[in-house]
């Protein structure tokens, strides 16, 4: 039986484990494209010291890549374990992205890393560059095909709902492989990877010189961190800006929620820099809003409207009692498929089923929903704004702290001066965590923002699940939780010991704190 | 066309960050030439 | 489309197939010398030469097994779906095993402490064991049924225990599966390693071989005496779309073997893994052991695809509702999706393929305690 617990608790845990996963992924993303520049100048000028920072750094990565391959396990699978229906309803599309993911980007990531470690003295160097390379670009491919999965559940195109099969079926391939939020997820991810990489590198090698250690390793290390953060952070921005814009397309709710914008505003809408929303009368009471900015972002244009809370739940009500009908007519359809009134009523209203399907949270027979169980549905369709509005501006603030760290780090990088900076240095050691920070936050937007539906439109998250106990949830969960933890404290340890050693943990001969064995 | 940006981007990402290290080493052997000529 | 929905299918049946095998091929040798580590390796040195022959390609060899999650998914989403969540805890178990595969491959090394590299080294061997016994396992549920029912809208409930898919037979066929497994392994480590090393992984080949073959004859006489197979009733038409409502299905004596019947060159799977064996374990005597690994592959090749084309057509019989039990024919994709998988397969294999086999070969050769240590920082 699934209870709103077993909902919850579903939730609870795909939430630990991704955001668990993503305190990895965005740092070998990244780090991945320092390793493939470090060793290209190696190979370019043939200097020991960039073969050094390659394998140093290379360490550092590895250590990082093992915890991004153990929680990554679980991403693979948790969608049958525990979301069944999801699996089953959307499989004909979701499965196809994490299966291609597989075959063009995991086996070669996964089959070069190896080679990355241990083939050193096995390989040419040009050879070996290559085989960064190719690391590089798989460890990119699989954020792409996961990205084009999520980017479906956000704007599901290219497929179509058949009463047959009881799924949605693909119709387009290349619908979902192009599809704009796809596109523009990915970007904007794999860029937040990209600064992660480079705020590692920057932090620590700051760290080195404010210390006085390893200097020209950590001068040359962090030259190279501030010129790709800064190209990266520049993309995550843009990229940041189209992923509103194409929000504003196919998901304005999330936008509304994201803005506070309970009215629809005349063109161009204002924007909101801090509001103190209040959820239960529907307005903010307390706004700062900088006229125009809102309507140009969300719709490239000075005259265009984006809609207010109150005006898509207006909507959303209207399809909701049409998706009554969709609803009915399927279950007519799948006791009897030769119903031809069924047929003709579902082919009707079948562009409504999703939001039809949201009444099963309030009772079994949609057809009885009474007008207050349709108030919740219809007050379920906007998530809730102010942690959405929060946790946004959180996530702008620090792309924007980030932006000027690497810009002035790369002013004085390029002058040469930044090792006599130790204020700018200061600054990088104490942003290394923000770029997570970010990243989680980020996450945080986009997929709670989502709700109430795991495919936008399609499939409401309480019936996703699969139907497990509430004990099983809560055992798997703990279970996921602590050995995470576990594993995390693990290779906090390795990293800051590591990390703290540096160069010298290569046992080159060449550094301070040099290893011995 | 975000696809294509970004390959553009990333390639672009990665030169700078190689340009501004081989600066740095023309920079530094300039300057260790001046000092060894002084 | 290139192909009808019928062959798209079969194909599809057969691909799973291909993966399963191949994970059990190339996943499976570094799992057998995980389960090996603790027993083989009696000081650091040995354990870290045992680690290092699969060091670089584990990682590469775990997405056989990711890739066939991946494919299940996209081309059987109704068994991704009720299978994964029915076996919930036994698929957990896999998971939590195989989270100490990384980091124990990963951390072992780098900290020179005698305890923290014990700990990792027993890690790995629950990496290494916990998985092949599991899906052991689940093949051996598989025959016997699995108790799970869908509603009309094709919501499933799964009505068992995890304790209950610990039958005496399942357990047989875990038996199998972990012996194969490290059968395989102990094979691939006397290819990696020489001397006492690879002479202990002889002996250990020896040992899982017999008890690999003799536990398969045994399943097989099980499941010939006491095993009741599935047999689809109903008219069958094979290129609909996709129910697994719409037919009826009885239990019968002996059904798994109905196709062992009509089509008796599939009997030649067995006896490859009959042969195949004793075929392994003496090339790998005779020194001859990159021919050995390939026979010991076969013998995998013959165990599982006996135990499929047994189950043929049946992916997931259900024992509450046989008529529910999921098939090759109702429990697919669209035949758009299985097209475009099968090209990205066709597309992708041969590259992986190509890539592993360098990835191979330039890591070839024996792995020495000589090497351990001169590569003392860097080696696993």
């Amino acid at each position: 039986m699934v209870t709103e617990q077993v909902v919850d608790l579903s939730r609870l845990q795909f939430a630990a484990t991704a955001l668990y996963h993503f305190l990895f992924v965005p740092l070998t993303i990244g780090m991945v494209w320092l390793l493939v520049i470090m060793e290209s100048v190696y190979v370019m000028t043939g200097k020991q010291l960039y073969k050094d920072m390659t394998r140093f750094w290379g360490k550092l990565f590895g250590i990082n890549f093992a915890l991004g391959v153990t929680t990554g396990i679980t991403m693979e699978f948790q969608f049958g374990t525990n979301w069944a229906y999801y699996s089953h309803y959307v499989g004909d599309i979701f499965g196809a992205p994490l299966a291609i993911e597989g075959l063009m980007a995991f086996f070669l990531e996964s089959t070069m890393i190896g080679l990355f470690f241990f083939a050193w003295d096995r390989l040419s160097r040009k050879q070996h560059l290559l085989v960064t390379i190719l690391m590089a670009v798989g460890t990119n491919l699989s954020a792409l095909w996961i990205l084009i999965a999520n980017g479906w559940m956000q704007n599901p195109v290219g497929a179509e709902f058949s009463y047959v099969t009881m799924r949605m079926e693909m119709t387009d391939f290349w619908a979902l492989l192009f599809n704009p939020d796809a596109q523009a997820k990915f970007v904007h991810t794999v860029s937040a990877g990209y600064v992660t990489g480079a705020m590692f590198v920057l932090s620590i090698s700051s760290w080195y010189l404010l210390k006085g250690r390893d200097v020209e390793f950590a001068k040359r290390s962090f030259g190279i961190a501030a010129a790709f953060g800064f190209a990266s952070v520049c993309s995550v921005i843009v990229l940041g800006d189209e992923s509103g814009y194409t929000v504003g397309e196919a998901q304005q709710t999330k936008l509304a929620a994201i803005e506070a914008m309970w009215e629809t505003e005349p063109a161009p809408a204002s924007f909101n820099l801090v509001a103190i929303p209040n959820e239960a009368e529907m307005k903010n009471d307390f706004a700062v809003e900088i006229p125009w900015v809102m309507g140009i972002i969300g719709t490239r244009s000075l005259s265009k409207q984006i809609p207010g809370i109150k005006e898509i739940k207006a909507k959303n009500r209207e399809r909701i009692v049409a998706g009554i009908g969709a609803v009915t007519a399927l279950e007519a359809l799948r006791r009897d498929p030769d119903d031809v009134h069924a047929r003709e009523a579902f082919e009707r209203h079948k562009a409504d089923l999703g939001f039809g399907l949201l009444l099963k949270k309030y009772t079994v027979d949609v057809s009885q929903a009474t007008p207050a169980m349709i108030d919740r549905a219809v007050n379920d369709t906007v998530p809730r704004v102010t942690p959405m509005f929060w946790s946004f501006r959180l996530m702008v603030a620090f792309g924007f702290g980030m932006l000027a760290l690497f810009s002035l780090a790369l002013w004085y990088s390029v002058k040469g001066t930044f090792a006599d900076k130790p204020w700018l240095l200061r600054w990088a050691v104490y942003f290394l965590p923000v770029p997570w920070l970010a990243c989680e936050v980020g996450w945080f937007v986009a997929e709670y923002g989502r709700q109430p539906w795991t495919i936008y439109g399609v499939l409401p998250t309480h019936l996703s699940v699969s139907t497990l106990s509430v004990e099983s949830l809560y055992g798997s969960l703990a279970g996921f939780v602590g050995f995470y933890t576990v594993l995390l404290v693990v290779e906090m340890y390795l990293m800051t010991r590591f990390a703290k050693q540096g160069p010298g943990s290569l046992g080159t001969g060449r550094y301070a704190n040099e290893a011995h064995a | 066309m975000w696809y294509f940006a970004w390959i553009l981007g990333i390639g672009f990402a990665v030169l700078l960050a190689i340009l501004n290290a081989l600066w740095a080493e023309h920079e530094e052997s300039r300057r260790a030439g001046r000092d060894s000529s002084r | 489309m290139l192909l009808d929905y019928t062959t798209l299918k079969l194909i599809w049946w057969l691909l799973v197939g291909v993966l399963l095998v191949g994970f059990a091929i190339m996943d499976g040798h570094d799992m057998g010398v995980g389960t090996l580590l603790p027993f083989v390796g009696r000081d650091d040195v040995e354990r870290r030469v045992i680690i290092n022959t699969v060091g670089p390609h584990w990682d590469g060899n775990q997405v056989w097994f990711i890739t066939g999650g991946g494919a299940i998914f996209a081309a059987w989403p109704l068994v991704y779906a009720t299978a994964f969540s029915g076996f919930y805890w036994a698929m957990l178990a896999v998971l939590w095993a195989l989270f100490f595969r990384p980091v124990g491959f990963d951390y072992r090394s780098k900290i020179d402490n005698p305890t923290w590299r014990r700990t990792w080294d027993w890690g790995l061997f629950v990496g290494g064991a916990v998985p092949p016994l599991i899906f052991g396992v689940a093949f051996g549920n598989l025959f016997l049924g699995v108790p799970f029912s869908f509603d009309a809208q094709l919501v499933s409930t799964y009505s068992g225990s995890f304790w209950e898919l610990l039958s005496p037979f399942a357990l047989l066929c875990g038996v199998v599966s972990s012996a194969m497994i490290s059968f395989h392994g102990a094979i691939y480590l006397a290819h990696r390693t020489q001397g006492e090393l690879q002479w202990r992984a002889l002996r250990g080949a020896g040992f899982f071989g017999g008890l690999m073959l003799l536990a398969f004859a045994a399943a097989g006489v099980w499941l010939w005496m006491g095993i009741p197979g599935y047999v689809i009733q109903s008219a069958l038409d094979t290129a609909a779309q996709p129910n697994p409502l719409a037919k009826t299905v009885v239990r019968e004596a002996g059904a798994w073997f109905a196709n062992y019947r009509h089509y008796p060159l599939t009997l030649a799977l067995p006896a490859v893994a009959f042969v195949a064996v004793p075929a392994a374990q003496a090339l790998a005597r005779s020194g001859r052991t990159m021919a050995a690994f390939w026979a010991s592959a076969l013998a995998i090749v013959g165990v599982i695809g006996t135990a499929g084309a047994a189950l043929f057509p049946f992916i997931l019989p259900s024992s509450i509702d046989p008529n529910a039990s999921l098939t090759v024919w109702d429990s697919v994709s669209s035949q758009l999706t299985l097209t475009i998988m099968l090209v990205a397969t066709l597309l992708f294999m041969p590259i992986i393929i190509t890539y592993t086999a360098w990835a191979y070969r330039v890591m070839g050769g024996k792995v020495t305690a000589a090497y351990v240590r001169e590569n003392s920082h860097s080696a696993y």
